[in-house]
């Protein structure tokens, strides 16, 4: 029985992994409906899930200005990222979710890719423990896999379930602006309308139907400015590090802030809004 | 909720460790084993007594399992702390640059679990307390000072993530009292 | 005073951290305030539709009473509205808070069991007569959807699996704090859990069963 574990010079006997996702395109992708990696399987995760929207993290397609600029940033921001796996990605993604209030954009190819590298690795986990020839040695690797596995499985949850909160949180928003909809994925998306109508139904059967019609809608504003509809706060403080010089930001005080290469800063997200989105920061 | 409340702040110290268990370390293993492929990489082939690279989640399960000796990183050592602190100590408000960002869940993860690889744990355990301590005196005064909260800006370059993730939630808060309090700007520019 | 039954609302609701607490039992559903506020806001509702036929247009300078009674009456009734609502919805939380911190398992938190678990010396209400048939079926409507969502990712994790520590070492040991029977773990290995006993098992298989209060990590 040939092992997975063997010295990768008997790579024919080995069950490839799928190779490296080939470097990320710049903004024309969230127009794809799934994700453009090669697939190993057409059984895949990827293909059983609804057709995801991954456009290349950071585009947001209401930023009119400045995609010249930030076309330039992202290809230097490839070959940063090429060096980098994707566990230690997805943990950067996973902090940027974690630290900021908004929603950022679903990071489809990721999470795609290690779907389908776990899946495979629990076939041949199961396959090579069921297995009596399997030697010592590799049942002690197995662990090590299954200790990683758990590992990034933890992330991708934790990944996950923030951004369903996020999404819960401001699911009415999220339905009523369109431009929003590419930063999710097709799952999520749907999960957002379903929620939003549950809700609604919730309230309208506990309250809103036993109230005078004038008053059954969802979207009020109230007198002090607060609408129904919860919005993410564009104010909020962000904790960000800064991988590379960003020049200088004017804070709302009129002040002028560097962001130099190696600093970190709390600062209203607003103002650093698109550093974190083409990556040039990191969000703690 | 899909995201527990516990967790909604921030970052907590245990994932901002599980963060940390990414970063690479040697160790010596004390057994053989050909190279293994895993999801971040391939790591191997173990060869006592040469030393190898992994990833520190991987070094801290072989060393509960008694199969290897970890390195400790080059500034984890009592005199480099003791540097780092006397430089903390006469910095007056300015923060010391720690070696590495994460400075804090590294040497706590191998305080615990390897204690026998180091040199003067006990030692070594003391000086990290005091350099804590003396760094989060100096969070407090600066956050004393006047202007702090003002214009909800605050720089904290060198203050590791472990410190600021802690002090993040008390600070958010703070400032969007300050921000209720100031007169309201024009609804626009806060919309996306 | 108008909005004085909207205000008890609130301020219970404000004051207890029951309900976002999920270790905690939910209070009762507020009926009997509920149906109160809402006949008022319906009583508002009807005052102003009648003022507002019978006197047609209104200019301020001339009814100035009037324009400012209906004005109170119309802020008052959308008033309660907000309260009502913001009721509903600190409930919503809650109730979502308690479905993923019993991983999920609808059936076990509308259970007698986990009522002992959460209040084990009160006689407070356990969830399901605290809540009201409408967040019953709300629950029961977001288990479903979540179930849906979780389904995509299933084959590789469990989504409802926790979230709060990262993960340790892949085993786990554990003693069996209530009896639990046979049990069927993940790969399809059975375990009779009797109360006493130890075992060291995959973490991920007894999560659950660690989460629900039947094995205690050792």
């Amino acid at each position: 029985m040939s092992s997975f574990f063997q010295e990768p010079d008997s790579d024919d006997e080995i069950p490839q992994l799928p190779p490296e996702l080939p470097p990320l395109h710049p903004v024309a992708s969230s127009s794809r409906a799934s994700s453009s990696r090669p697939s190993i399987t057409q059984d895949s995760f990827l293909s059983r899930l609804e057709a995801t929207a991954s456009p290349r993290p950071g585009i947001r397609t209401d930023h009119e200005d400045g995609i010249g600029e930030e076309m330039e940033e992202e290809e230097e921001e490839d070959e940063y990222e090429l060096e980098e796996g994707e566990v230690r990605r997805l943990g950067k993604a996973w902090s940027r979710e974690r630290g900021t209030g908004g929603i950022l954009a679903w990071e489809g190819e990721l999470v795609d890719s290690l779907m389908d590298k776990l899946e495979q690795q629990q076939k041949l986990v199961d396959t090579l423990k069921s297995d009596p020839d399997t030697s010592e040695e590799e049942h002690f690797k197995l662990v090590l896999v299954q200790t990683e596995m758990e590992r990034v499985k933890y992330l991708i949850r934790s990944y996950v379930r923030c951004r369903l909160h996020k999404i819960e949180k401001y699911s009415y928003h999220i339905i009523l602006t369109p431009s929003l909809h590419s930063l999710l994925s097709g799952a999520e998306l749907s999960h957002a309308q379903r929620y939003t109508e549950l809700l609604h139904t919730h309230y309208s059967h506990s309250v809103l139907d036993s109230l005078p019609e004038w008053l059954r809608k969802m979207d009020d504003t109230y007198g002090d400015g607060l609408s129904m509809v919860t919005k993410p706060n564009p104010n909020l403080p962000v904790l960000i590090y800064c991988t590379r010089d960003c020049g200088e930001i004017t804070l709302d005080s009129g002040e002028q802030a560097a962001l130099a290469k190696g600093s970190t800063h709390l600062v209203k997200y607003r103002l650093v809004e698109t550093f974190v989105l083409s990556g040039q920061v990191e969000v703690l | 909720m899909a995201l527990p409340k516990t967790l909604q702040p921030s970052l907590t110290p245990d994932e901002l460790t599980f963060l940390a268990e990414e970063e690479e370390i040697s160790i010596v293993p004390l057994f053989s084993m050909t190279r293994i492929r895993l999801l971040s990489g391939i790591y191997g082939s173990f060869q006592p007594p040469s030393s190898s690279k992994v990833p520190l989640w991987l070094a801290i399960s072989l060393k509960r399992k008694r199969k290897c000796r970890i390195v400790p990183p080059i500034w984890l050592n009592v005199e480099t702390l003791q540097t780092l602190l006397k430089n903390e100590k006469e910095r007056g408000e300015e923060f010391g640059r720690l070696p590495g960002r994460r400075f804090v869940e590294v040497s706590k993860v191998l305080l615990d679990v390897a204690p026998d690889d180091l040199a003067q744990p006990a030692l070594l355990r003391s000086l990290l307390k005091d350099l804590r301590e003396v760094r989060q005196a100096k969070i407090r005064l600066g956050l004393q000072s006047e202007g702090v909260m003002q214009g909800s800006y605050l720089q904290v370059t060198n203050l590791t993530p472990i410190e600021l993730t802690e002090l993040k939630p008390f600070l958010v808060k703070a400032m969007g009292m300050m921000q209720a309090l100031e007169p309201r700007r024009d609804e626009a520019e806060g919309d996306e | 005073m108008y909005g004085d039954l909207a205000l008890q609302l609130v301020t219970a609701s404000h004051r207890s951290t029951l309900s976002t607490t999920p270790q905690l039992p939910l209070p009762k559903y507020a009926l009997p305030l509920i149906l109160s506020i809402c006949l008022e806001t319906r009583q508002l509702g009807t005052s102003i539709a009648s003022a507002a036929e019978s006197h047609g247009q209104v200019s301020l300078s001339q009814d100035r009473a009037l324009v400012c009674s209906l004005t109170v009456q119309h802020l008052a009734a959308r008033r309660n509205k907000r309260c009502l609502l913001a009721y509903l919805h600190n409930r919503v939380t809650g109730i979502k808070e308690r479905w993923w911190d019993a991983g999920g398992g609808l059936a076990y938190l509308l259970s007698s069991a986990n009522n002992a678990a959460v209040n084990p010396d009160s006689d407070a209400p356990d969830l399901r007569s605290a809540l009201s048939p409408q967040e019953l079926d709300f629950l029961r409507g977001y288990n479903n959807l979540m179930l849906d969502y979780k389904t995509d990712f299933l084959d590789v994790l469990d989504l409802t699996a926790g979230i709060e520590r990262p993960p340790g070492e892949i085993m786990v040991d554990v003693r069996v704090v209530r009896d639990a029977g046979e049990v069927v773990l993940e790969g399809g290995e059975r375990v009779d859990f009797r109360k006493g006993e130890r075992f060291r098992l995959a973490r991920s298989a007894v999560e659950r069963l660690i989460v629900q209060g039947f094995l205690e990590e050792v």
